[in-house]
């Protein structure tokens, strides 16, 4: 049942250890960021934690076939949008957003396990829907697929989470195919709904946090000042970097949120663009590397699997990198496998193991 | 397949050009603008704090301590540190003694750094620290101490409390005794804290050296005891004294008054912190006279025993009458009496026989209308103007030492041209530099002293100069173990629209002893109520200071017995027109008077008997005679 097929030995090694350098190259970091301000070393410890049990996790989501996960994505879809309807019912709120659930000692935010399961399902939805163009009623059934678990991101409201959803909606409309008139349609939609959300369906408090995540720049002591930080970080890394444990910004603690969102920065500055230049050459050769996969995909459900986690893969490392050398503005966003937190962390190690999973199986007649 | 294959693409497109955009980017922050950033973490991470060198001392001629440097500590506030802001400013009060009021609002104020005292001494920070306060922080600093206080305060200067020194030696060597400040990096967090990078970034600082002055504090405090105590006698607005070594320039002594404690100068006046001998003008008046009567010897416009009409007490040059000091009324005055009489008509004659271009060339070559280089800051270069501005009238003012504006230091150098035999011998006070172990640093230049006039009329002026004290206006300055040179002044100041009746300058500038000169000294005294000449109210200090300091350089008497044997004036023996080869046979010595006509005679190896008064008429044996067996001139005068 498991295994359909033998295939085992088809693993990418090439692929699955530039996934683990990329780890090991967070857990570095992380351990630099946290060495001086956490002397018992939590976060660095708990950060391979993390590693681990996301490790496992990408092993069981790349041996049980991408078929069988098909089959059992709408109940692992259903439970996440109850998680995310029990948060916003009965949520506390953390720096006021109700994203965590407390589950014994840890926490864990069920949008980043939505994420997977929203790939899964859409995925799921394109191997059975095998046309060129998207009729109209498919289109809508895509977007409600994706339009479920982000209005219930957005009631929490985590504005940033929330738009890492966006790619889903860029691979349906882009890859899945939409004719003109849809376009226009989604367009209207957008241009008529999201005013009207927003002055009719949201609070004052939510509506400010929409203001600041779209122009942090009104809050210089805050968004602004972090990613100056960030760019002074990166800047004064130069060609060498100041080497491991010894980044300046980070250690005084200018740098904000330096084992998390902020995590590239510390590595701008500890190990300059070399560094830099090594670890976003890693990161392309992972997405290059699943593309090529998605093109040799056994079926279409597999190619859109593969697309749709890469894309996530796209956005994070895009958004977080562009926004701390200032190329977009700044908003809550993990580097994928590097920054610390258990959740993404898990969520990346998945992707990579439902990639390699579709990989393995790509020979029709294994 | 072929649509998916091409969608596939345009994502590689895509992932392509974010991968080009995020380089180009990286290359700009990373590589291209690498510096700017990296000046800015450093302007927000580092913090750097000078150190402080330790300021060099300042030291006599024979290293006493003028002035030094001694530990201290200042104290300074985070004010955002202390809750108690009052209670603090009342406890910190009690201890330094600085007004509460003062504390508190200093500790109200934004920012985290305030200076509450600086520089005080370690008992009372020791006692601060007691209190245990909190935000309140130590740094460890100098204070400048001047242990003999006022002592040539005029000379040393002071330094402010940044350490700088603001006048006097202080001020011109400052760079030599201030050192060089080292400094330390701090590096700072973004919450403010502060940590000191253990031996990197640091660098120490390295103290200043160490000035020797030529100043010697013995006489330093005499000429200062002098001056003050005639200042006082004779209620005078201030004054100044120079004690200078004339054969090589040092300057033993400078005082200047009023004068002020550089410890706490702050409570003087500023007019207190000059140093009235080098950055204040004055007319000379007749000390003048030497210059004047200098020039006319070498230009010959006049030799030592001619005989100058003094025009019964006033002479009018264009429209302008010169009168004699004191209502005096002289007829014929030999060229040495008018010197020794200070003859104000006889000295107008000789500047005018001298001409604008003559006169202005001498009075230049002694140095005035110019610097000596003295390194002190604010020397005045005296008021001279050139020749062609000069007036009709000028020849005959300036010679009498108006119209002209001189610095004391200035006129002593003139005088100690005399001294030296007619060198001119430029002033110096620093001896040398030198470091803590007492090496020499650097030595200020001296200048190689200059020939201003030949050596036998040096001679005839010393003759004269020492008649001004044995008989004419100088005598109060006379010693009783000593031959004293020097020439009186007294000046009417210069004030809007003319000379003062009542405002005067009195001075007395001579050197001692005549005959070999170890001390010139100038002594003027500014403005004295009552009497007002210099020869009343400045050769008596002169004479003190002398007394004094030669008693205290141990210069044994050079006169040893007072009484009897004055060695015979021998003046006339270096004048300058002596028929040549008198010297096998009976000298020419019509038209001298007795005193010249007795020189030349002693001379020539003769001793004399004379008759009558005036000048001489007829003499036996003749001139060119051989010289007669019992040595005897016979000399009658009429």
């Amino acid at each position: 049942m498991i295994f359909r097929d033998r295939t085992t030995p088809n693993i990418d090694l090439n692929f699955l250890g530039t996934a683990l350098v990329l780890a090991i190259v967070g857990c570095l970091l992380v351990y630099s960021a946290t060495y001086y301000s956490d002397p018992g070393l939590g976060l660095f410890k708990r950060q391979m934690l993390w590693a681990v049990i996301g490790i496992v996790l990408m092993i069981i989501f790349m041996v049980v076939d991408y078929h069988v996960l098909f089959d059992i994505a709408p109940i692992l879809y259903a439970i996440g949008l109850l998680l995310l309807l029990y948060l916003v019912v009965f949520g506390k709120l953390t720096a006021n957003v109700k994203s965590w659930i407390r589950f014994g000692g840890f926490q864990f935010q069920p949008s980043e396990f939505m994420k997977i399961f929203t790939a899964l399902m859409l995925a799921r939805f394109f191997d059975s829907n095998d046309r060129a163009y998207l009729d109209f009623r498919s289109f809508l059934i895509a977007m409600g697929i994706i339009g479920a678990p982000v209005g219930l991101i957005i009631i929490q409201p985590d504005f940033g989470t929330a738009a890492a959803f966006f790619p889903l909606i860029a691979v349906t409309m882009f890859f899945g195919g939409i004719r003109a008139r849809i376009w226009i349609a989604m367009i209207l939609v957008v241009a008529i709904t999201v005013p009207a959300g927003y002055i009719f369906f949201l609070k004052p408090y939510q509506r400010a946090r929409v203001v600041t995540w779209l122009n942090p720049e009104r809050d210089p002591l805050g968004k602004g000042y972090q990613m100056m930080q960030a760019k002074i970080a990166i800047g004064s890394g130069g060609i060498h970097g100041k080497g491991f444990k010894h980044g300046t910004q980070a250690k005084l603690e200018f740098l904000p949120a330096r084992h998390t969102d902020f995590i590239f920065a510390v590595l701008g500055e500890e190990w300059g663009f070399i560094g830099v230049v090594i670890v976003l050459g890693l990161y392309l050769y992972l997405m290059v590397q699943a593309l090529l996969f998605a093109k040799h995909a056994r079926d279409r459900g597999g190619t859109f699997l593969i697309i749709c986690l890469i894309s996530y893969f796209l956005y994070h490392v895009s958004i977080n990198v562009s926004m701390q050398i200032g190329v977009l503005p700044t908003t809550g966003i993990p580097l994928p496998l590097i920054s610390y937190g258990g959740s993404s962390t898990m969520m990346f190690f998945i992707a990579v193991g439902l990639i390699l999973n579709v990989d393995m199986r790509r020979f029709v007649n294994a | 397949m072929a649509l998916q294959q091409k969608r596939l693409l345009q994502l590689f497109a895509v992932l392509a050009a974010w991968a080009l955009i995020v380089g180009a980017r990286l290359v700009q922050v990373q590589l291209v603008r690498h510096q700017h950033y990296v000046a800015r973490a450093r302007a927000q991470q580092e913090r750097t704090l000078a150190l402080n060198p330790v300021r060099g001392s300042i030291y006599d001629a024979r290293h006493r301590v003028l002035a030094e440097s001694v530990a201290a500590e200042s104290i300074y506030a985070d004010p955002q540190a202390i809750t108690d802001k009052g209670g603090v400013s009342k406890k910190l009060a009690n201890v330094t003694g600085v007004n509460a009021r003062e504390i508190e609002a200093k500790l109200r104020a934004s920012g985290s750094f305030a200076w509450i005292a600086r520089q005080l001494p370690l008992e009372t920070t020791r006692a601060v620290r007691a209190l245990n306060l909190p935000g309140i922080y130590f740094l460890e600093a100098h204070r400048r101490s001047y242990p003999r206080a006022m002592l040539a305060a005029n000379v040393i200067g002071m330094v402010g409390v940044d350490g700088d020194g603001l006048a006097g030696i202080e001020h011109s060597f400052d760079r030599d005794i201030h050192g060089t400040p080292g400094k330390v990096t701090l590096l700072k967090d973004a919450r403010k804290g502060m940590y000191l990078v253990g031996g990197e970034g640091a660098n120490a600082p390295k103290d200043g050296h160490h000035v020797v002055l030529t100043i010697d504090s013995v006489i330093q405090f005499i000429a200062e005891r002098a001056l003050q105590s005639a200042v006082t006698k004779y209620r005078a607005a201030g004054g100044s004294v120079i004690v200078m070594d004339p054969n090589d320039g040092a300057i033993l002594a400078m005082a200047s008054a009023p004068t002020f404690d550089p410890n706490h100068f702050a409570d003087f006046s500023p007019a207190a912190w000059r140093n009235r001998n080098l950055q204040d003008n004055y007319e000379p008046g007749s000390t003048f006279k030497i210059i004047t009567a200098t020039a006319g010897l070498e230009e010959r416009v006049v030799t030592p025993s001619q005989i100058l009409d003094c025009g019964n007490g006033e002479i009018t040059v264009a429209n302008v009458t010169i009168h004699e000091h004191d209502g005096h009324r002289y007829g014929l005055l030999s060229f040495e009496d008018v010197i020794v009489n200070s003859s104000n008509v006889g000295a107008a004659r000789v500047g005018l026989a001298l001409g604008e271009q003559r006169f202005y060339g001498w009075i230049r070559r002694f140095g005035f209308g110019e610097r000596t280089g003295i390194p002190l800051p604010g020397e005045a270069s005296g008021l001279l103007r050139r020749a062609e501005k000069w007036t009709q009238v000028s020849p005959a003012s300036i010679s009498i030492g108006q119209e002209i504006g001189v610095t004391p230091l200035q006129v002593v150098r003139a005088v100690a041209a005399v001294a030296t035999g007619g060198l001119r011998v430029d002033p110096r006070i620093v001896e040398r530099v030198v470091d803590d172990d007492g090496l020499t640093i650097s030595e200020p230049p001296r200048h190689p002293p200059v020939r201003v006039m030949s050596e036998k009329t040096a001679a005839v002026m010393n003759e004269i100069l020492k008649n001004v004290v044995a008989r004419g206006t100088g005598t109060q300055a006379a010693l009783a173990d000593h031959v004293v040179a020097g020439k009186t002044g007294t000046a009417q100041k210069a004030g809007r629209g003319g000379y003062s009746a009542d405002r005067y300058v009195g001075s007395f500038a001579g050197y001692v002893p005549a005959d070999r000169p170890r001390l010139a000294i100038l002594v003027v005294i500014d403005e004295p109520r009552g009497e007002y000449y210099g020869g009343t109210v400045a050769a008596p200090a002169f004479r003190e200071i002398a007394e004094a300091t030669l008693r205290y350089l141990g210069v044994p008497p050079s006169l040893p017995s007072r009484s009897i044997g004055i060695a015979p004036p021998v003046l006339a023996a270096f004048s300058q027109h002596a028929p040549a080869g008198t010297a096998a046979g009976v000298p020419d010595l019509h038209g001298l008077d007795a005193r010249a006509a007795i020189a030349r005679a002693v001379a020539s190896g003769l001793t004399v008997e004379a008759t009558g008064s005036g000048v001489v008429t007829s003499q036996q044996p003749v001139a060119g005679g051989a010289l007669p067996r019992d040595g005897k001139v016979r000399l009658t005068l009429s």
